[in-house]
């Protein structure tokens, strides 16, 4: 279970909707990385994210603390923020931790993104 | 711009916006309201806004006029350097104290709510393992989930369980921080240090391993393990200890339950081996019968047909369980393939002998008495270690043919001696094994050779075998008063009828 360092990577979709792609263990290291990436994406004009975890089996309290700072600078700037491809353990955890009341939980990329389009967000 | 504006912040705040995301536009604000023409915000001597953004501390040094204030009561640590401010009467400082009061307030909740949540996130994962345990044999999938469950929770850089080996984790996430020396050393005491914890698993049946969490992460860095994270810990080691011994008792279980089922096929094939129904042989009636049982014994007899006579032999070995069963079997297949026409008793039991001294390595040994009884009642008996061999004459006296030499397998060489007499028409001939002497009454007395050959003496021979072994088997237990028996227990019991059957029985 000797998870690599995360990798990350991001993509701008669409106008003012970004991805970013996290597999890696997400703690402060890698969380931090994760609040990196987005705040470059929202200084790059996406107001909005997708952050798909697949890949990103452990999630520990500093990751999802800086998580949820992530999703009130997104919330601030009238923004949204989806998670997707989740391990049923995130999944509960998110649920546990409240992230999920104010963050879309998705099963893939493509139900996220479409969520995007059907709201109007971006 | 008037108080209000600045209040507005604190309203912001109170309904969830973070601090952060407010210090700019507060400060602002604030440099404002007072008619300053700078101003920077810190937090534990931190900047946490500047106005204008541009203001640099080079420029911050070189600047004279500036006006300290610092907001010692709240939780945040908060300062205010403002230059040269128009404006900064009593009102104003309240204001920025109830606003900066109202950014502690609103940290202060989310905090608390976090822990409360984090407090739910440990009973939920104390509960997926609860879960885990009750669906996983497999102590590596267990120790994978434990693991991941222990990194996320308490936010380690490194976890490892290590059971039987100390060189090798079943479970493990991030670098291994003991030697095998450590870990060797945390199983019979928990190491305890503000980087690592090593606890061990102690079941009934001693230490089943090490748990090992090292370098437990803060926001900047690594910082010492809580007592609190020891208490959790030692949660889990309770919860893995359990789950270990319950695979390792379902296992067991598992094994024990296929290991009675061998013992049962083994025992069933034993019985097969044993003559399902003596011989009708002209001359002759015969009986034979094991004590019943489930389990594989000891004790084993044949009957074979041998040129118009009988060749009986009875067969019981040391021990019990599967290895004296293989032995008596392996005696009875011997004897089988031994048998010819005019073989002689003494070489059979010489060969027997020479097979089963190379044969066993655990000191095992057989007794063992075989007979041949011609047409003409002309009776053959070898002894090797057995019990006498009874025959009860027709007239009620009992004769005894005793050994002539050690049970087979103990002594490579040994001489045998054949026994020779002639029956009578209607005498019975028994063999039997120490099953039937060695049975015990409630005082622990054994019935022993006197009281059988009694027995014999006085059983209904006239009405043939079968009723004679039944009165033999039913004074045992009379004697025995129901308790079952110690031993494996053996009777056959061979009737000459006399030359003369044989001729009715032909005309």
């Amino acid at each position: 279970m000797n998870e690599p360092q995360i990798n990350l990577k991001t993509t701008v979709l669409d106008d003012g909707l970004g991805l970013i792609s996290a597999a890696g263990y997400i703690n402060n290291e890698g969380g931090q990385a994760v609040a990196d990436a987005a705040s470059e994406l929202v200084g790059g004009g996406c107001n909005s994210l997708v952050i798909d975890l697949d890949g990103t089996r452990i999630i520990n309290s500093i990751g999802v603390s800086i998580l949820l700072e992530i999703m009130e600078k997104i919330m601030e700037g009238d923004g949204k923020l989806a998670f997707c491809n989740l391990t049923p353990t995130i999944a509960k955890t998110f649920e546990i931790m409240g992230l999920d009341q104010y963050a879309g939980i998705f099963p893939d990329r493509e139900a996220a993104v479409t969520s995007f389009a059907i709201d109007g967000t971006t | 711009m008037a108080l209000p504006d600045l209040l507005r912040s604190a309203d912001l705040a109170l309904g969830g916006q973070s601090a952060v995301g407010l210090a700019d536009d507060f400060l602002h604000q604030v440099v404002e309201t007072t008619g300053s023409r700078a101003g920077i915000l810190k937090a534990f001597d931190k900047d946490a806004a500047r106005w204008p953004k541009s203001l640099s501390p080079q420029v911050e040094q070189a600047t004279e006029g500036w006006s300290d204030v610092v907001f010692g009561d709240g939780q945040g640590g908060w300062s205010l350097r403002l230059l040269q401010p128009e404006r900064l009467d009593e009102a104003v400082l309240k204001t920025i104290r109830l606003v900066l009061r109202a950014w502690d307030l609103s940290t202060e909740l989310k905090r608390s709510r976090f822990d409360e949540r984090y407090h739910l996130w440990e009973l939920e994962a104390i509960r997926a393992i609860a879960t885990t345990i009750g669906g996983l044999d497999d102590p590596g999938a267990l120790a994978e989930e434990l693991v991941a469950h222990l990194v996320a929770l308490l936010g380690v850089k490194s976890a490892h369980l290590f059971l039987e080996s100390s060189e090798e984790a079943v479970g493990r996430f991030g670098p291994k921080v003991l030697e095998p020396e450590a870990i060797d050393r945390a199983r019979h005491e928990a190491l305890v240090t503000d980087d690592v914890i090593a606890l061990p698993l102690n079941a009934a049946t001693g230490s089943l391993g090490v748990l090992v969490v090292a370098h437990k992460e803060a926001r900047a860095g690594t910082e010492a393990f809580a007592p609190q994270d020891r208490s959790l810990l030692e949660l889990f080691a309770l919860q893995v200890t359990v789950a270990l011994e319950y695979a390792r008792l379902a296992r067991e279980s598992l094994e024990r339950d296929r290991f009675r089922r061998e013992l049962e096929v083994a025992a069933t094939i034993q019985r097969h081996l044993l003559p399902q129904c003596p011989p009708d042989l002209p001359g002759f009636r015969i009986h034979g019968l094991s004590s019943p049982t489930r389990h594989v014994a000891g004790d084993t007899y044949d009957i074979l047909v041998q040129d118009g006579g009988l060749v009986v032999t009875v067969t019981d070995v040391s021990g019990k369980g599967v290895g004296a069963g293989l032995i008596a079997s392996g005696v009875q297949a011997g004897v089988r393939l031994l048998v010819p026409e005019d073989f002689r008793l003494e070489d059979l039991a010489f060969r027997l002998n020479g097979f089963l001294c190379g044969a066993t390595d655990d000191n095992r040994f057989a007794t063992f008495a075989m007979i041949r009884i011609l047409a003409d009642g002309c009776l053959y008996a070898v002894n090797a270690g057995h019990c006498p061999i009874l025959v009860r004459r027709c007239d009620g006296g009992v004769e005894q043919i005793t050994s002539s030499g050690l049970p087979l397998g103990i002594l490579d060489g040994v001489i045998y001696r054949t026994e020779r007499l002639n029956l009578r028409c209607g005498d019975t001939v028994f063999l039997f094994t120490d099953g039937l002497t060695e049975a015990e009454n409630p005082e622990e007395e054994e019935f022993g050779q006197a009281r059988l050959t009694d027995v014999v003496a006085s059983s209904p021979c006239e009405e043939g075998p079968e009723a004679a072994c039944e009165a033999i088997f039913g004074a045992v237990e009379a004697y025995t008063e129901g308790l079952p028996l110690h031993d494996d227990a053996t009777l056959v019991a061979v009737q000459w009828l006399g030359t003369r059957s044989v001729e009715d029985g032909m005309g």
